[in-house]
């Protein structure tokens, strides 16, 4: 039988609903050409009035009770006055809870995207997500009820806009089952393969407790001031401001675009050198692989040299080293890394020893690599300077100059660092197909030919993603500069992550913080968005 | 850190807490066994000769005072948390009360506790702070008075004399005219030199040859720095610092800027103005100063921009260096670690200057003395009780103990404790007229009687100084002093370009914290921590 056959999963009564007209197939061109997701629930009330009345209802009674919740009074007092929701909400918050009415907005968007996004097919989830994300708005009515105290002596009662809110998000919890059960009831109520679900359900609520929501209360953190560990004002986005220039000008944004621009034509040159090397001539290919190589170049680019002018002092200190450190220690890494996984992939005598002894730096913990690095660096009578001067040398400034302490920290993190990429690109290596390899030693070809045109394409995604895994990790260093360099001299290894502990731990500036850590977010969210693009495009190109 | 540790082991070898094997093992653990046999030499003999004994015990009680009750006591990871745990036994057999003390490093220990207090956890019943947490502690409210405490004579605690201590310490323990602070080590920086050197009849005429001045203790800051090149010439380090970003090296700016801007006809401004609390650091004064730091610096090593103190003292004691100034363990540790240059450590108030200039004004004033100015530089580390304590007499009881006079004399003369003196009773009277000290005290722990009067009376004559530097006592004095740190080893280590732009950019910074934290709260708190 035939390999395709053995790998083609046909049409069958028995599959499960979801599977129908879906054709999986790994064995030929015609198979994956066959492959298809999975058809919509195309049932009669797929669209219009009836499966978008529940929604529209939903979204309403939402948007009415955070509409009332912020016009009319939120809290009573003694007197007759009243609070509003922006004063509540501010004792809370400057009381150290201000994540009470983050959790309400965070509940009221995560209905409102239930209600928006999830398909009729998945009605389940979209009533449990209403209902979720609306119990979970009622958070700050319900909250500041059991708190009136901390509000205000005064404080007697909920005024009506808070009453009125948690009926309304009541209510919206409430409406799609309604639909569900009463007025749009099915024969299958909750869909056909809602059990799905359960297998995902944990996954999301993870995703969602632990990292949307902390998330979105850094956000609520950065907008405002904080004194002795407390919030003390509303500050709007003026921790935002505040990492930028004073006076913002269009010229870094300028030396951004012409040095991506610069960037740009090398990429272009080194594509057609090596498609010259390979061919002796130009093809029309050279255009397609230099355009999926300039975003990763030069959007880079671009930031590396704008964001730095149009930081303030010290973000953009920090920015700059720890690009570089980004840059050298990533680089160095991915080349002895991948080195050294060429090297023993081969037959040596002790592979097995060896192999153990490069991948010991990646248990130690990155704090441990720190102090023992202080003590390696020990500039007078540590042991590197000691050989140093053994052999004739003069010692070298390890910790006390501002270049040899980025310098020495890049060492650490290399030392510790590339084993990682080792043992990645070694498994890489040893899934490659034998046969290939083998073929091309039949046909003459020399080892550079057979490294450069068949085993470094062939581990083009592995190392891409190596690189990508690295350069977001290493945009995160802290532990090597806090143990070993305390960030000196000077802010010459005040690398981002240590410049926002430092911001927020030893200055207790909560707020400008939470500022500086979602610059880095943005920062490396675009660079892996970049990177992931020519991961995915190369796996593409490798299927 | 190697040697910061290994001198942490070695105190706690010679003071009896570790015992040899255990030495050993964390030597190993440290990676630093080598360093570490070193030590252990140096510390049987340091035994052999003059073991060090345990403080006086002087708590009385039966028990039952504060029975039942638990108090846990923050102390820095650092030598001031050797006598608590030396009290531990003695002050829960008299009270009843249980003891447990966390020990933090000196990088992390006051965010803890701020974080501890604001947050209301109050797992935290009392702490010894360095003095520059005291503005935010009082300004958010988290320390409580003493004074009801200290005033009740018949409630069974420890008595001390809160008089006793100098003056210019004294005003560190109180804020708007109420103690804080219950007095336990003493900081101020004073001048150490090597008296072998600066008596030897070759060097001596050398220098004067060279300079055709006589080779002296040093009067002025600028007079150093021609000692300090001569030897540098020499071979010899002429100073050794402490000026790694979170080492300290801010201490070292406070003390030695002093001179160039407080004097008779300006007592206090140094850090603001307070009438509209912008910062005064970009004046003339803190710029020659910053300009004599850098100076100094490049005839010490290079590395001592990588130094914390450990490092500095080290290499100070072991002969490397003509000079260095720094707080009163110097001395004692010399003394103790039977150090190579013991017996020839001589300890002398601080430099001054010739002229001093009014940051406000910019007028210059010339003497014809040299301008000696005193500092309470440091942390002066000390007891507070936190208000969230429920157990603020027990905490007051535990701070009073380490306070009486019978103990604070046995700690001024021992150098592996950390505790510095700053009191009357610490002070001999053959070295200070009025003190109450023992020489013997200071003999019997092998100091020399000339280097006891010489030490003691240095630190009498820094603390008992009427010109003082002013100590910054406001919230977000850490920050402040963060700063300082940073843009000074930015300085030193060349990645500024002059000390013109060090200060501007320090004087940037300390705006941009004035507005953060607001300016008319900081200049309102400013004005009080000044008396104005």
């Amino acid at each position: 039988m035939p390999p395709s056959h053995l790998h083609t999963v046909r049409h069958d009564r028995q599959r499960p609903e979801f599977m129908v007209n879906q054709s999986v197939s790994l064995g030929s061109d015609s198979d994956i050409r066959s492959f298809q997701l999975p058809p919509a629930d195309r049932s009669h009330y797929g669209s219009g009035l009836r499966y978008w009345l529940p929604r529209l209802l939903t979204i309403a009674a939402l948007a009415l009770g955070g509409y009332l919740a912020y016009t009319l009074n939120a809290v009573m007092l003694t007197d007759g006055s009243a609070l509003s929701l922006q004063e509540v909400s501010q004792k809370f918050t400057f009381k150290g809870d201000g994540w009470v009415i983050t959790l309400s907005w965070f509940g009221g968007l995560l209905a409102l995207a239930a209600a928006l996004f999830l398909p009729h097919s998945e009605r389940l989830v979209h009533c449990l997500g209403v209902s979720f994300g609306a119990v979970i708005a009622m958070a700050f009515p319900l909250f500041t009820q059991r708190h009136l105290s901390m509000v205000d002596e005064d404080a007697t009662k909920l005024g009506s806009g808070l009453i009125a809110a948690l009926v309304c998000f009541a209510i919206a919890a409430v409406i799609p089952w309604v639909f569900l059960f009463v007025i749009n009831r099915e024969e299958k109520l909750f869909g056909s393969d809602y059990v799905k679900w359960l297998f995902v359900l944990p996954a999301v609520a993870w995703l969602l407790l632990l990292t949307a929501f902390p998330l979105a209360y850094a956000i609520t953190i950065s907008r405002y001031q904080f004194r002795n560990g407390l919030v003390s004002r509303f500050v709007g986005w003026d921790n935002y401001r505040r990492l930028f220039e004073r006076d913002l000008t269009w010229g870094p944004i300028w030396n951004g675009l012409i040095a991506a621009g610069v960037v740009a034509l090398i990429v272009i040159v080194i594509v057609m050198i090596s498609d010259w090397f390979d061919s002796r001539s130009f093809s029309r290919e050279i255009w397609s692989k230099a355009s999926s190589l300039l975003p990763i170049f030069c959007i880079p680019a671009f930031i590396f040299v704008a964001l730095p002018d149009l930081l303030r002092d010290p973000v953009d200190n920090a920015f700059d080293i720890t690009v570089f450190f980004v840059a050298v220690a990533v680089t160095i890494e991915m080349i002895f890394g991948f080195g050294l996984a060429v090297l023993m992939n081969r037959q040596l005598r002790a592979r097995g020893l060896l192999r153990a002894l490069i991948l010991l730096p990646i248990f130690a913990a990155p704090v441990g690599i720190g102090y023992l690095g202080r003590t390696i660096f020990y500039e007078e009578g540590g042991p590197v300077n000691s050989l140093l001067r053994g052999i004739g040398l003069n010692g070298v400034p390890w910790l006390s100059n501002p270049f040899w302490s980025k310098i020495s920290t890049i060492i650490a993190d290399v030392w510790l660092w590339t084993p990682f990429v080792f043992v990645i690109a070694l498994a890489g290596l040893q899934a490659l197909p034998m046969d290939i390899l083998e073929a091309s030693g039949v046909d003459g070809a020399t080892s550079w030919q057979t490294f450069r045109t068949i085993t470094l394409p062939l581990m083009a995604p592995i190392l891409w993603l190596i690189l990508f895994l690295r350069t977001i990790d290493a945009f995160k260093v802290f532990d090597i500069a806090a143990s070993m360099t305390v960030g000196g001299p000077g802010r010459a290894t005040e690398y981002f992550s240590y410049l926002t502990y430092r911001t927020a731990r030893k200055n207790f500036n909560y707020g400008d913080a939470a500022a500086q850590s979602f610059l880095l977010l943005v920062i490396v969210s675009i660079l892996i968005t970049v990177l992931w693009g020519r991961i995915r495009g190369v796996y593409e190109e490798d299927r | 850190m190697s040697q910061a540790s290994v001198h942490e082991l070695y105190r706690a070898l010679i003071s009896g807490q570790l015992s040899r094997r255990d030495f050993f093992a964390r030597a190993a653990a440290l990676g630093i066994t080598a360093t570490a046999a070193g030590f252990m030499l140096r510390a049987a003999e340091a035994r052999a000769q003059d073991a060090p004994s345990a403080p006086p015990v002087v708590a009385e009680g039966d028990g039952t005072m504060f029975a039942g009750q638990e108090i846990t006591i923050q102390v820095i990871d650092a030598s001031v948390k050797l006598p608590l745990d030396e009290v531990r036994d003695e002050y829960e057999a008299a009270t009843g009360a249980k003891l447990n003390i966390v020990a933090d490093p000196i990088e992390t220990a006051f965010s803890k506790l701020i974080e501890d207090a604001a947050t209301g956890t109050n797992s935290i019943d009392g702490s010894i702070i360095g003095m520059w947490w005291l503005g935010d502690l009082v300004a958010g409210n988290f320390v409580r008075s003493y004074d009801d405490y200290y005033d009740d004579t018949s409630a069974g605690y420890p008595q001390f004399d809160f008089e006793d201590e100098l003056p210019g310490m004294r005003a560190l323990r109180m804020y708007g005219g109420q103690k804080y602070v219950i007095p336990y080590d003493a900081d101020g920086q004073a001048l150490y030199y090597r008296r072998d050197l600066l008596a030897d009849a070759d060097h001596m005429a050398a220098y004067k040859e060279k300079t055709g001045n006589d080779l002296n203790v040093p009067q002025t800051w600028d007079e150093l720095y021609a000692i300090a090149s001569y030897f540098k010439e020499t071979g010899i380090d002429g100073i050794s610092m402490h000026l790694k970003v979170g080492g300290q090296g801010m201490f070292h700016y406070m003390s030695l800027s002093g001179p160039y801007v407080i004097g008779p006809e300006n007592p206090v401004l140094y850090w603001f103005d307070p009438e509209t609390m912008d910062p005064l650091v970009e004046s003339a004064g803190h710029v020659e100063a910053a300009n004599m730091i850098k100076q100094l610096f490049e005839l010490g090593p290079e590395a001592q921009a990588g130094w914390a103190l450990g490092e500095a003292w080290d290499h100070f004691l072991q002969g490397n260096a003509v000079f260095t100034f720094s707080w009163g363990d110097v001395l004692p540790l010399a003394v103790e670690q039977d150090s190579p240059i013991n017996g020839n450590v001589g300890t002398a108030q601080l430099p001054g200057t010739l002229k001093y200039t009014n940051p406000l004004t910019g007028e210059s004033f010339e003497t014809e003395a040299p301008n000696l100015v005193g500092n309470t530089t440091g942390g002066s580390w000390s007891g507070v009780i936190m208000s969230g304590s429920d157990s603020p007499e027990a905490v007051y009881y535990l701070f009073a103990l380490l306070a009486t006079e019978a103990k604070q004399q046995f700690f001024a003369t021992r150098g592996s404790d950390g505790v510095d003196p700053g009191r009357m009773s610490q002070m001999p009277p053959e070295a200070v007229e009025g003190g109450t000290g023992s020489l013997e005290e200071y003999v019997a722990q092998g100091f020399s009687e000339a280097d006891a009067i010489e030490y003691t009376r240095a630190y009498y004559d820094t603390f008992q100084n009427p010109n003082q530097l002013p100590y910054l006592r406001i919230p977000g004095t850490a920050e402040y002093w963060n700063s300082l740190d940073i843009r000074l080893s930015e300085f030193v280590t060349g990645q500024v370009g002059s000390a013109e732009e060090a200060m501007a950019a320090l004087a940037q910074d300390f705006r941009d914290i004035n507005d953060r934290l607001g300016v008319d709260l900081q200049l309102e708190i400013y004005k009080d921590s000044l008396g104005l």
